[in-house]
């Protein structure tokens, strides 16, 4: 059944419906970061188990709301496990990297492929614990298959990606969904992924490009300006020395500024283009999901983004700078802590700038959680539907619980929810 | 609404209110599907406007779905555990928040106190040839970020003499190889691993070998004690746990870095006056007097330069230290370290 097919023929006949409010959700991320502050981070356990809860709890399939059965404690348990395998893996690595640091500069990247797989390792086995969480009509959804398989495609696919600068991501993208959904199962029945890297690289391959102009521009226009500038001495400029080029280079510059202006717009159209290819590839049994979530979808959501954190950026200036003046300081010398050992700023002060400095950041993540996850959760839920619906009216239990190992060694090494 | 646990299968069910909840098929007559003791019903997440319940003795995931307000009113009424063990009612914050505070403040009690102590004994027991990586994995940074060696063969052989006595007094297990860097910094430094490196600008503001002498004798201690390797120990440890256990969250990572930093600065001043009362005996037992280091420092001061990491960043002059050095001022007992033409040499040395 192509992908094509089913988003004309079919009707859908079961539609997925997000019920959440963005205000509860907007006070329930921020009451946690504040917690979070406070506790010296450990909150984040409870913080991620209830925001996952509000999001399944608030996802109908069919009338029918997912459930999130993950308890904060799980999450916690599975973190100081992770701590006794990251701590001397961290270990080993900072001192295997001085030793080779010694012989090549560049002989690091091995060590650095290592983590980037136990990365992945710990990506899979994550999202394993977070599928067997995962509740609908009394059926658990769960997962078989082995993360260190699919860390070795990763990163094998990580090799193949970079060197590309990026071109084979949709196959790339395809071949692991392929793995994680062969693997993945609602009860007896079993997940896959029918849609291919060629479908996706038909609908993006024209956004990356754009994507990679501005890139171009700025750095062909750096080159350009350095190379009549500095073109004075024994070597020939290679544009000429032609008061045209200069210009040339200027305006390759200002183009390449523009367009980077361009790039939120090119990003948000990249990934609702994607969630739409990847929900229409889902497969479980007969059942799929046809997602009309439109190219332009999501651009509202990542310039509000991109608009709340500049304000919130502008705003941390305009306090910062009004402080230094209240405080009739003279010419900073060195960040606002130096200042404070030599004297210059007195306590409070620097509690003053260490309170607005926080504040930064925890608007920042706030404004992420919002805008990266909820909105895009219910932008992309709302325009999707499941059809053969039917399928899953009896399907039998099946499937275990694992721990949140993963999720431990995610949170060790600084990704995830 | 019912989901049994064991299939996917949803049922309209009719309920009885016995002494036990009975729940029953509306389609399918029979027995009923299953029976729950009111006390081991639990309320679940549910989707808006329908209580969700679970039961602890029922199949883990068996669902009932109540959308009637009578009857939700019914068992609110006869259930006396809705929100008990194996619920998701909402975890008590206060608990959380204190819980956390008492572990963060174990931790950073342990770091504080525990780790300057496993690093000092730590660093004492690891050998000295483990420091050479060390010292090799910076030295190529080092002379990226200060400079060319100064390669006059006159200053060089010079320098190796003022660094070879003093070498014969403070008998280090790893010999010193001092380098000139060409940055006019006044400023020199040890690494572990023995590596001594002296910047152009302290060898351009010193007027005689002693003062320099005072002072690669106290750069010297730094190595005797092997501070370079106990303050990456301690400070490579403490933030290495300390990032580990707390997470990357921002805030709480700034705050503790912050600590961190005030703690280091106290930590080091105990190492800088051990290497002081070390430069002053290496200097003694050449003859010579340590006063003259205060002399060269009171110089670097005085240039008013502000910005520069001078050497007075790391070392601060403190009035406590000014006061050591003063009244070290002794006559010289030995002879000169450097003869006047090998000093000639080595102040010259960077000036080709």
């Amino acid at each position: 059944m192509s992908v094509a097919a089913i988003s004309t023929d079919i009707v859908p006949d079961a539609p997925l419906a997000f019920t959440g409010n963005n205000g509860v959700f907007r006070r329930l991320v921020t009451r946690g970061a504040l917690l979070e502050l406070i506790t010296f981070g450990f909150y984040r356990f409870w913080l991620t188990t209830d925001i996952r809860r509000h999001l399944w709890s608030h996802t109908e399939i069919d009338g029918d709301a997912l459930e999130y059965i993950g308890r904060a404690g799980e999450l916690l348990v599975g973190f100081l496990i992770a701590i006794t395998v990251l701590g001397p893996l961290f270990l080993a690595y900072f001192v295997l990297g001085l030793e080779f640091e010694r012989y090549k500069a560049f002989a690091s990247l091995p060590l650095y492929l290592l983590l980037l797989a136990f990365g992945q390792f710990a990506a899979y086995r994550a999202r394993r614990y977070r599928l067997t969480r995962t509740v609908w009509r009394g059926v658990r959804f769960w997962m078989t298959g082995s993360g260190w398989s699919y860390a070795a495609r990763s990163v094998l696919w990580w090799l193949v990606l970079v060197p590309s600068f990026g071109f084979a991501y949709p196959w790339r993208s395809a071949a692991l969904e392929r793995y994680k959904l062969r693997h993945t199962l609602y009860g007896r029945l079993p997940g896959r992924f029918e849609a291919t890297g060629w479908q996706l690289f038909k609908r993006v391959w024209w956004v990356w490009l754009l994507g990679l102009l501005p890139w171009l521009l700025l750095f062909g226009g750096f080159v350009a300006a350095f190379s009549t500038t500095g073109g004075g001495g024994q070597r020939p400029p290679p544009f000429g020395a032609t008061p045209g080029s200069g210009m040339v280079a200027g305006f390759a510059i200002v183009l390449g500024c523009l367009g980077l202006v361009a790039l939120p717009f090119l990003h948000a159209v990249r990934r609702a283009k994607e969630w739409a290819w990847w929900t229409a590839g889902i497969r479980f049994g007969n059942i799929a999901v046809a997602c009309r979530l439109r190219p332009g979808g999501l651009i509202g959501t990542y310039w509000k983004l991109i608009g709340f954190g500049l304000a919130v950026f502008l705003g941390y200036a305009a306090a910062a700078a009004g402080f230094t003046v209240v405080l009739h300081s003279p010419a900073p010398v060195g960040g606002p802590f130096e200042m404070l050992l030599h004297g210059r700023l007195p306590v409070w002060g620097f509690a003053a700038y260490l309170a607005m400095y926080l504040i930064l950041g925890i608007a920042l993540g706030v404004l992420a959680r919002i805008y990266t996850l909820q909105r895009i959760w219910q932008r992309v839920v709302a325009a999707c539907a499941v059809i053969h619906i039917a399928e899953a009216a009896d399907v039998a239990a099946a499937g275990d619980t694992v721990s949140a190992f993963g999720e431990g060694l995610a949170d060790g090494l600084d990704f995830g929810l | 609404m019912f989901f049994d646990g064991r299939s996917s299968r949803r049922r309209t069910v009719a309920l009885t209110f016995g002494d036990r909840l009975l729940i029953a098929d509306i389609d399918a007559p029979g027995g009923p599907l299953a029976s729950w003791p009111y006390d081991a019903i639990r309320r679940v997440d549910g989707a808006a406007g329908a209580m969700r319940l679970a039961c602890t003795t029922a199949p883990p995931l068996a669902r009932l779905e109540l959308r009637d307000p009578a009857i939700r009113a019914d068992i609110l009424r006869r259930c006396p555990a809705l929100d008990g063990p194996g619920s998701t009612s909402a975890v008590s914050v206060s608990r959380i928040v204190s819980a956390s505070l008492a572990a963060a403040a174990a931790i950073l009690a342990m770091v504080w106190f525990g780790m300057p102590l496993l690093a000092d004994r730590l660093a004492v027991v690891l050998p000295y040839a483990w420091e050479r990586p060390l010292g090799d994995a910076v030295d190529t940074r080092v002379r990226a970020l200060f400079g060319a060696a100064c390669e006059d063969p006159a200053g060089a052989a010079a320098l190796h003499k003022l660094v070879g006595r003093l070498q014969e007094a403070a008998r280090l297990p790893i010999a010193p190889e001092p380098v000139v860097l060409r940055s006019n910094v006044p400023n020199a430094f040890a690494l572990p691993g023995g590596r001594v490196y002296v910047l152009a600008g302290l060898l351009d503001k010193s007027q005689s070998p002693d003062e320099l002498a005072a002072v690669l004798s106290h750069e010297l201690g730094h190595v005797a004690n092997r501070d370079g390797l106990r303050r990456l120990l301690r400070e490579g440890g403490t933030s290495f746990l300390v990032g580990l256990l707390f997470g990357d969250v921002t805030g709480s990572g700034t705050v503790l870095m912050t600590g961190r930093l005030v703690l280091s600065a106290s930590h080091s001043r105990a190492a800088e006056s051990d290497a002081d009362a070390f430069a002053v005996k290496v200097m003694h037992s050449l003859g010579r007097p340590a006063a003259p280091m205060g002399a060269l420092l009171q110089r670097i001061t005085g240039s008013g330069e502000d910005g520069i990491p001078s050497i007075l960043r790391d070392h601060p002059l403190t009035p406590d230290r000014m006061a050591m050095l003063e009244a070290d001022d002794t006559p010289a007992t030995g002879p000169a370290l450097l003869a006047a033409a090998e000093w000639q040499a080595l102040k010259r040395m960077c000036s080709g």
